[in-house]
């Protein structure tokens, strides 16, 4: 078997970044609240032009304080579509025995809320480490660290600027599904351009451990092909 | 591995690694709470197969109570993830706390990629084999 496909270049140098900073990363004269709505209107509209405005090295703790900032935004937005409309406030396509098992820890009440914002912070941040290392080692795995000039810190601020898809959530019932593609989207923008490797590299990267952890995005996948091979067959 | 005096990233990233450290020593206490709020695996709730994760709050769960053996029967790689985190996370804040030069760490060698998927595949096989073996 031959290999005919070119490789997908890399995406070309940064933008001059001092000269547009990132606004998370320009906090500091513009302001916090203006810093972070900027930022989040530019991960949403433009986030190519987001990841090519943003720093390479040297500032943990932008991406860190913003992940933060997203988590407890994103506790409010989950536990307020539970308590309103429970776990239905999920559409999963999968069995009703097999959701309540899935979301059987899920609702937390009040006590749970208020102590979730309190820890949700310390998750956040083991969670951002933990899942920057898996997406690491993956982005190894696939070739994707070869010409990085920004080593674990570009994955970290790839994953804790990422994180912004969570506010997806205020959409109900399919909040998790746009934040699952917005938030893989990002990545790979992200992942592809300061790690300076390919859209694919990248993509394999951020999925494979997915696939791997999470089959639901393949029973949804086959759902949902699934029934359009039945609207199909049923429309002939 | 060399010591030098690193740039700024790295002695963040080591000061960020040895509060995580920290964090997960202090949430140990309550591992079994926080891992009831946890959802549970889909790969296993559909199929009942474990997926490559399977055994990893389990593994940290047995950690905290002192008991590696269950840690490693838990999930081998992820009972040995937990302990390079913690001990390293702990190592490097104290290497920042006492101002001392950080090691310069070696980078991440092509060479590494089939041992390290190899062993994510064992330890997988592992998991599924234990499942399939105690039903």
């Amino acid at each position: 078997m031959t290999n005919d496909i070119p490789p997908t270049p890399p995406p070309p140098p940064p933008a001059d970044a001092a000269a547009t900073p990132f606004p998370w990363e320009d906090r500091t004269r513009i302001g916090v609240g203006r810093g972070f709505l900027e930022s989040v209107r530019d991960l949403l509209a433009a986030p190519t032009a987001a990841f090519a405005r943003m720093r390479e090295r040297g500032d943990y703790a932008s991406p860190l304080l913003f992940a933060l900032i997203v988590s407890i935004l994103g506790v409010v937005i989950s536990q307020f579509w539970m308590l309103v409309l429970g776990p239905s406030s999920f559409f999963l396509p999968i069995p009703g025995d097999m959701r309540e098992e899935i979301f059987a820890g899920a609702a937390l009440g009040t006590a749970g809320v208020a102590l979730q914002l309190v820890i949700g912070p310390i998750l956040a941040l083991l969670g951002l480490l933990i899942g920057t290392a898996i997406v690491h080692l993956f982005l190894l795995l696939f070739g994707g660290l070869k010409e990085s000039p920004s080593g674990f810190e570009g994955s970290f601020r790839t994953l804790g600027y990422s994180s912004v898809s969570q506010l997806a959530g205020v959409v109900p019932f399919v909040g998790w599904l746009l934040a699952l593609i917005w938030g893989v989207i990002l990545q790979v923008i992200g992942l592809a351009r300061l790690h300076r490797t390919t859209p694919g590299r990248a993509l394999a990267a951020v999925v494979a451990p997915l696939l791997l952890c999470c089959v639901c995005i393949v029973l949804f996948a086959a759902t949902v092909i699934g029934l359009i091979a039945g609207a199909a067959a049923s429309g002939r | 591995m060399s010591a030098r005096e690193p740039d700024p990233s790295a002695r963040q990233l080591a000061a960020l690694w040895g509060g995580a450290a920290l964090a997960l020593l202090a949430l140990a206490p309550f591992g079994e709470r926080l891992a009831a709020a946890l959802p549970a695996c889909p790969l296993h709730a559909v199929t009942g197969l474990p997926c490559p994760g399977c055994g990893t709050t389990r593994a940290a769960l047995a950690l905290a109570a002192g008991d590696p053996v269950a840690a490693f029967a838990a999930n081998p790689l992820a009972a040995l993830g937990w302990v390079a985190a913690i001990g390293g996370g702990l190592a490097a804040l104290a290497l920042v706390a006492l101002r001392r030069p950080l090691p310069a760490l070696p980078g991440w060698p092509a060479r590494w990629r089939w041992p390290l998927a190899l062993a994510l595949a064992a330890d997988w096989a592992y998991l599924i084999g234990r499942e399939i073996a105690t039903g």
